[in-house]
């Protein structure tokens, strides 16, 4: 089977995994060497579904000896079968970089044999790239559980970022859909990962030193497969991030491939509103200090399908509004809808010389849409309906009609 | 009075200076972008390097690196009115020194800001989408940035790419970075059709294999794709060579001749 045959079969098999993003890593090219890391996530191309490409994302192999009920790689699909050899990949990754193509490599896997068998053809091939092509570029592999410690940790000494994917947020979906996996053995390397990662010492700016998986780890969830709740995700998001510094969490709207009778329709459309209303919670707990609980509860376990998060928190606790903008610290700042980082970092930097007014908000890229509803400048209040959850769910569903609440 | 000046950044550093010891600049324009109007005065500045490099020097110790660099940013973007809201950014430059840093609305600062972000996005936007073809010889890359970007994406690509030789060649401009251990600037023009090896071709067609495959069917959304990549910049990337019209016009396919500038 020719290179073309292979990708043909190894891209196809590897594009439901969503968590492809190169950022994080500052590193320098080396002499003789090719590739940089740039923090700054770089996109190389947009595909048909809109998402940016930016890894070459490809399976080592989709051989496998497990039978996981949503995966298209599962034993018992009757697929056409490939396998990459290690200079295959580490060729076809190089050509793609020279080019500008890619700006990295997320090498994904089967298991093909054993754990073991293939834990050891993704470090040939990584070791290639590394040691024999130079490369310093991006790469981001996928960790086998089941596979020996010695194995993750010389993975874990090459690449930027591992993963190992929980697919499911809860033991009984895992039981249901993935019967041959056990949580512990999927937290297992995750736990060791992490381990190691704070083990080596700390590095920061450009360097262009190794370290442990300097790029931090990775998980996914599938959403949808199982009827699990936002809650549920949220909640597993946020133990994640607590107990083993996952440096992403990533989620990906479930796409039906398979029949079978623990699974939704083939006929279902992937879940894309909650996908995204994942990714804005998920936000909220990465950069805005908020914590799962303050996001959804037991009382409300799915997001609000006609507001961000954000929004809906804020809704929920009229108490704490409007927030005067001179006065607020950073944190409170982020707290008010339709402020982001930048403009409350623009906030606190500029009132330092002047007293901020409405109109300055506009000029620093505030979303003055939703936040006039949270705010005052210098104690006035700008919103055009009164300051009350009731008539502020009203006017930003229906942005035009308000002006009679006033009674004007 | 209006200034004319010849569009390079010393001319428009000269027309600062000038502006100073002179009759104040109302107006400062490119000679090209300048229509003639009867009605007003105006004053054709010849480009001093003495006086550019006064001024630049005069930047230099009241500015921080960062107003320093938006200025270089701004007058390469392709704004037509770039040198008079750079002209007010300077004169507040001069009175207010670093404190400009933190003058985000000030009606001086803000439009230099807004100039600056375009141009860097898209500098940002080429590290990505810039595509190189191997001739056999060295790396080839062409486009057409909105903003002259060249300058500043080929210390990146230096650096990416340390080992390579290679070509960024804006075809809009007709100028070129050119890469072999050290990097320049240039005037450029392809004088004979581009060739490339065959192994190119292999490479290309399994990119462009690789992408169609990337996207998700049941996720298909032309729009959204487009609003991330817009369509002008579709004939210069390879993956859309069959969904656009190609740039070049003629590519030849051959292994064996070398571009001789390379030697
Ligand atoms: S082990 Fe991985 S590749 Fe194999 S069936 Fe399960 S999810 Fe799919």
């Amino acid at each position: 089977m020719n290179v073309m045959e292979k990708l043909k079969i190894l891209a196809d098999a590897a594009k439901y995994d969503v968590s492809c993003v190169s950022s994080g890593v500052d590193r320098a090219n080396t002499a003789g060497g090719i590739g940089s890391s740039a923090s700054s996530g770089i996109c190389h191309s947009w595909t048909a579904d809109g998402r940016c490409i930016s890894l070459l994302k490809i399976l080592l192999t989709n051989k496998c000896i497990y039978d996981c009920k949503y995966c298209v790689n599962r034993c018992s699909n009757d697929n056409p079968r490939a396998s990459f050899t290690p200079r295959q990949v580490a060729e076809l990754t190089i050509q793609f970089y020279r080019r500008n193509y890619i700006e990295g490599l997320f090498l994904s896997s089967a298991v093909e044999k054993s754990p073991n068998y293939t834990m050891e053809n993704l470090c040939r091939a990584i070791f290639l790239l590394r040691h024999e092509y130079k490369f310093n570029g991006y790469i981001h592999v996928k960790a086998i559980p089941g596979a020996d410690r010695i194995l993750v940790y010389r993975l874990g000494l090459l690449v930027d970022r591992m993963s190992v994917n929980l697919e499911l947020p809860t033991v009984l979906g895992l039981q249901q859909l993935a019967p041959q996996k056990t949580y512990s053995a999927l937290l297992e390397p995750m736990s060791y990962i992490s381990n190691q990662i704070l083990a080596f010492p700390h590095q920061s700016g450009r360097t262009k030193e190794r370290s442990f998986v300097p790029g931090g780890q990775s998980t996914q969830f599938i959403v949808g497969a199982t009827p699990d709740s936002d809650w549920t995700l949220i909640n597993a998001t946020q133990k994640l991030y607590d107990k083993f510094n996952l440096k992403r969490v990533f989620y990906s709207a479930y796409v039906p491939i398979n029949e079978d009778k623990n699974l939704p329709a083939l006929t279902n459309q992937p879940p894309l509103k909650r996908e995204h209303r994942l990714y804005q919670a998920d936000w909220l707990l990465r950069f805005y200090h908020f914590r799962a609980e303050e996001i959804l509860d037991k009382a409300n376990p799915f997001f609000d399908p006609d507001f961000d998060p954000k929004i809906t928190w804020a809704l929920r606790h009229p108490e704490l509004f409007p927030i005067e903008i001179n006065k607020a610290d950073y944190r409170t700042l982020l707290r008010i809808p339709g402020i982001g980082l930048r403009t409350a970092q623009r906030i606190i930097k500029e009132r330092r010389f002047s007293m901020l007014g409405y109109h300055n908000l506009k000029k620093m890229k505030a979303v003055l849409k939703r936040a006039q509803y949270f705010i005052t400048c210098q104690g006035r209040y700008y919103g055009d309906v009164p300051p009350e959850p009731q008539y502020i769910r009203q006017a930003l569903l229906t942005p035009n009609s308000q002006m009679s609440i006033w009674g004007g | 009075m209006i200034y004319i000046y010849d569009g390079t950044f010393d001319g428009f550093l000269t027309c600062i200076y000038q502006n100073y010891y002179d009759a104040k600049a109302t107006k400062i324009y490119r000679d090209e972008a300048w229509q003639m109007n009867v009605l007003e005065e105006h004053l054709h500045i010849t480009t001093d390097p003495d006086k550019a490099t006064r001024v630049y020097k005069g930047l230099h110790d009241r500015l921080s690196e960062k107003a320093l660099e938006e200025v270089f940013y701004a007058f390469l973007s392709n704004d037509s009115d770039k040198e008079n809201y750079l002209m007010d950014f300077i004169r507040l430059a001069f009175k207010v020194g670093i404190k400009i840093d933190s003058m985000y609305s000030h009606a001086a600062v803000l439009p230099i800001r807004e100039i600056v972000q375009r141009v860097m996005s898209e500098k940002h936007r080429f590290m990505g989408i810039l595509r190189f073809k191997d001739t056999g010889s060295c790396l080839y890359a062409e486009y057409a940035p909105d903003h002259n970007i060249t300058g500043l994406l080929a210390p990146f690509f230096c650096e990416r790419l340390a080992n390579e030789r290679f070509i960024i060649h804006d075809v809009r401009r007709k100028i070129a970075a050119v890469y072999y251990k050290k990097w320049y600037l240039t005037d450029f023009e392809l004088s004979q059709p581009l060739s490339i090896t065959s192994a190119e071709v292999e490479i290309a067609a399994l990119w462009q294999h690789y992408f169609d495959t990337a996207a998700v069917e049941s996720r298909i959304n032309p729009r959204l794709q487009r609003s991330c990549l817009p369509r002008r910049y579709w004939r210069f990337l390879t993956e859309m060579q069959h969904k656009s019209k190609p740039y070049s016009a003629n590519i030849v396919v051959n292994d064996k001749i070398q571009i001789s500038s390379f030697s």
